[in-house]
């Protein structure tokens, strides 16, 4: 098996050498480089691999994970949180698996920020393997962290342990959907352990994927009512998030409104409430997309800000 | 030596055939000749028990039977009663030949009778086309090619009949078709495709129903289980205007070469516009046509009309795929050993698929099971260049709260085919004198001339551009579909920027991430 390793570690050596991958390095518990936050932890991992740029480290860092089979509204919440926290100088810790922790790194880049993927296999796996261009971005822009060496294969047991390291990395962590038998139930249990702050994302109570989160704030978890409650609490003081006046019709201002109090409407739905005719909500829909104030998916109009 | 004409079908396209017979001394023999098919070769043994069962002389010389032009394949049972008259003029036993301005068609059995032939209307319109204007045909068809304008029809009933007419002793009344007899059919026949009154709480798709019956565009529709994908696909033929009579033969035609003539239609021109629906374990052949005859597939039988691919996903990504140019250029293109064969086909695309495999992502009522990866397998299936040809996409919801549409008012059919027919109007006036009838029809040089935009309508489609990723062939479909929302709205001339911004909301959108969302 070792051996097996060693080979793929060399194949790998020489992919970073070619430059295509930045170079696979260690540190151990007790170093310099090791997390503070991380080796307070009861078990701590003795061994790390990393790959990217480990001063992200020395930055505050908040958890967002969550299932894998997400809704519309939950991808939106760990894209706009991760957004947020990167425009914050936050840095967003998660898994990279699809779903909620795939939304969290992408939010995270596209707000300018760094992010964390803490990896359940060997540090030179992709896993899953589609999400090759996210890994890329966040090896750029981040940092890659495993305690299994370079090509260990994922298995049920690495992910859940490979969980105690994002919550004990964070000063919060942040669930935002789950369902009841989550893997994310099972950070949220590690960071209380760690006695970290655990927030859930509320939701429908009679969404599947949203009861573990729910439970979570029955169990005492935080609930998120604000996107920004996690930077403020903190300490980080808040800017405004770049909103800029936009210009909008009557039509289109009752329709962000609608959206606004509703959290999503369907166009059928405005037209009533607003007496107009269906072609002028969809042609009033473009326009507020255009101007990034609410996105259509699903057959919904959903609020974007 | 005689010359009998008839007519074979090549593909879509007849040819006339002459059927030349000579009787030589010799041993006795029937040879047939000029590449025929099974049905036509073993038409030599019906030939000859239908000759001596009509109690005529089956001349025991040495007979060939030529069917010419000899190096086109000819396959059909109709060969029959041209090649038996052929026998008895050749050896003088059926009048003087004073025949050759006639064409014959027929089946034979073998004790005389003439059967009933499919195609019949393909053929007499093939042999419309190149003259002829007597036909001899089966009693049992005269029915349905008599609407065909112009033409004179004997009705055979047998063979001792049509010899004793062609000897001149008792002749067979002849039967002139009956002209003008079309009649459009009266549009919007709800009873038979319920009404669109029906769908409650689906106001905006029924809009997209709108544009697509107004501009004959493309509609791809997504949405999960029960919210009326099939229910609204379903009613789209009665906001269509009924089949012109020229159109009607058009489809006709077609329907009676692939012998689908629906029960009820046979003996007339079709009036109702196709409406296809192939189930999607479809083979490609089925679909676009093939077989060594190359037959017409579902794509030319929906020429006019509609073909609906329900459960979109689930049908061959390969078989998809060849939808890509027939939809771009309306007609099929197979290519043959010997021949290369083009079909028709210009239909209003209308798909259907959930959005997930498990039906119900984006339901607020329904739990999803599906994780994102099974998504993306389950919407890979479908191509991306399949869809981007497509030029109006909406995504179904569930009517959540039945009793907020409870008394809010329904368009029915009617409104709507009397609004389409108005757009209609504002196309015909504007395609005048050019090829085109319908924007849906528009290639992409002719957008810039027929689809012209206000400044501020042009700025916001630029701005689309960037915005919404868009490519150019989006943006043109985009452009089509905005003159349509402009023809209906009666602006003929510059599309204005509500039109536009309205178009843009049926434009393509990644299903799996929900783009635009970010």
């Amino acid at each position: 098996m070792a051996m097996e390793f060693e080979a793929r570690g060399a194949q790998d050596a020489r992919a970073a050498q070619a430059g295509t991958l930045p170079p696979v390095g260690t540190f151990g518990l007790g170093s310099a480089d090791y997390p503070v936050l991380l080796s307070l932890i009861k078990d701590a991992p003795e061994l790390l691999y990393y790959r990217g740029d480990l001063s992200v480290l020395s930055l505050p860092t908040v958890a967002v994970v969550g299932s894998r089979r997400a809704t519309e509204y939950g991808k939106w919440v760990a894209y706009n949180l991760g957004k947020r926290c990167a425009e914050h100088g936050v840095v967003v810790v998660s898994g990279m698996a699809e779903g909620i922790d795939s939304y969290a790194h992408q939010g995270a880049l596209a707000g300018g920020g760094r992010t964390v993927a803490v990896f359940g296999t060997g540090i030179d796996i992709c896993f899953p393997m589609n999400n090759g261009g996210l890994l890329r971005q966040i090896l750029h822009d981040g940092l890659v962290l495993s305690e299994y060496p370079p090509g260990y294969p994922a298995s049920k047991y690495t992910f859940p342990q490979r969980n105690r390291i994002i919550s004990g990395l964070s000063y919060a962590t942040v669930v935002v959907e789950a369902a009841i038998s989550s893997g994310s139930l099972i950070t949220a249990e590690r960071a209380a352990e760690q006695g970290r702050e655990v927030y859930a994302v509320p939701g429908n109570i009679n969404r599947k994927t949203s009861i573990g989160c729910n439970k979570l704030i029955a169990d005492g978890a935080r609930p998120l009512v604000f996107l920004d409650d996690v930077i403020a609490d903190l300490g980080i003081r808040l800017h405004a998030s770049g909103k800029k006046a936009v210009r909008l019709t009557g039509l289109e201002r009752a329709v962000h409104d609608l959206v606004l109090e509703n959290g999503e409407i369907r166009p059928e739905e405005a037209a009533l409430l607003t007496r107009a005719s269906e072609s002028e909500i969809r042609s009033a829909v473009t326009l507020l997309e255009m101007k990034g104030l609410v996105h259509y998916a699903a057959g919904r109009i959903l609020i974007t800000r | 030596m005689s010359i009998i004409k008839t007519i074979a079908l090549c593909g879509l396209i007849t040819e006339p055939v002459f059927v030349e017979t000579d009787i030589a001394q010799g041993l006795p023999a029937l040879n047939l000749v000029g590449l025929p098919g099974t049905t036509v070769r073993e038409s030599k043994e019906r030939v000859r028990s239908a000759i001596l069962n009509a109690d005529a002389q089956f001349p025991l010389r040495r007979i060939t039977v030529n069917l010419s032009p000899a190096g086109a394949r000819k396959e059909g049972s109709h060969f029959d009663l041209p090649i038996a008259v052929g026998i008895l003029t050749a050896a003088g036993l059926a009048g003087d030949g004073s025949v050759s301005d006639s064409a014959f068609l027929g089946e034979l059995s073998l004790d005389g009778t003439v059967n009933r032939i499919g195609m019949a209307v393909a053929f007499v319109l093939g042999l419309k086309e190149s003259g002829v204007r007597q036909i001899y045909l089966p009693a049992e068809n005269v029915e349905e090619v008599k609407p065909i304008s112009d033409m004179t029809y004997f009705p055979v009933r047998n063979l001792r009949e049509l010899i004793a007419h062609l000897k001149g002793e008792e002749l067979i009344a002849p039967v002139h078709s009956d002209g003008h007899a079309f009649e459009p059919l009266p549009c919007g026949d709800t009873e038979e495709y319920g009404d669109y009154a029906d769908v409650r709480g689906q106001e905006a798709a029924k809009r997209a129903f709108l544009i697509c019956a107004a501009g004959c565009h493309g509609l791809s529709l997504c949405g999960p289980p029960g919210t009326g994908k099939s229910m609204l696909a379903g009613r789209l033929p009665t906001i269509l205007p009924g089949l012109t009579e020229e159109e009607s033969i058009e489809v006709t035609k077609l329907h009676s070469i692939a012998g689908v003539t629906e029960e009820g239609e046979a003996g007339k021109l079709t009036r109702k516009r196709p409406f296809r629906a192939p189930h999607h374990n479809i083979t490609s052949v089925a679909l676009i046509g093939g077989g060594s005859a190359a037959n017409p597939g579902e794509l030319t039988l929906a020429h006019r009309g509609i073909l609906f691919l329900d459960e979109l996903p689930e049908f061959d990504a390969r078989t998809l795929d060849m939808l890509r140019q027939p939809l771009e250029n309306g007609y099929v293109d197979l290519s043959r050993a010997d021949k290369k064969y083009r079909h028709p086909c210009r239909f209003i695309l209308v798909t259907a698929m959930n959005p997930c495999p498990c039906g119900y992502y984006g339901d607020p009522m329904h739990c999803c099971t599906c994780s994102d990866s099974r998504r993306r397998r389950y919407l890979g299936r479908i191509s991306g260049p399949l869809l981007d040809r497509i030029d109006l996409h909406f995504y179904l919801t569930a009517v959540a709260e039945q009793e907020l549409y409870g008394d809010a008012k329904s368009l029915s059919s009617a409104e709507m085919l009397a609004e389409v027919l108005r757009a209609r109007e504002v196309q015909r006036v504007r395609y005048e004198g050019t090829d085109i009838s319908v924007n849906g029809e528009l290639s992409s040089d002719c957008v810039e001339e027929f689809c012209p935009l206000s400044g501020e309508a042009e700025q916001l489609l630029m701005d689309a551009h960037r915005r919404f990723g868009l490519s150019a062939r989006q943006g043109h479909r985009i452009r089509k579909v905005a003159r349509t929302i402009a023809d209906l709205a009666d602006v003929p001339g510059e599309i204005q920027t509500a039109h536009v911004a309205e178009a843009l909301g049926y434009r393509r959108r990644d299903l799996l991430t929900g783009t635009g969302v970010f």
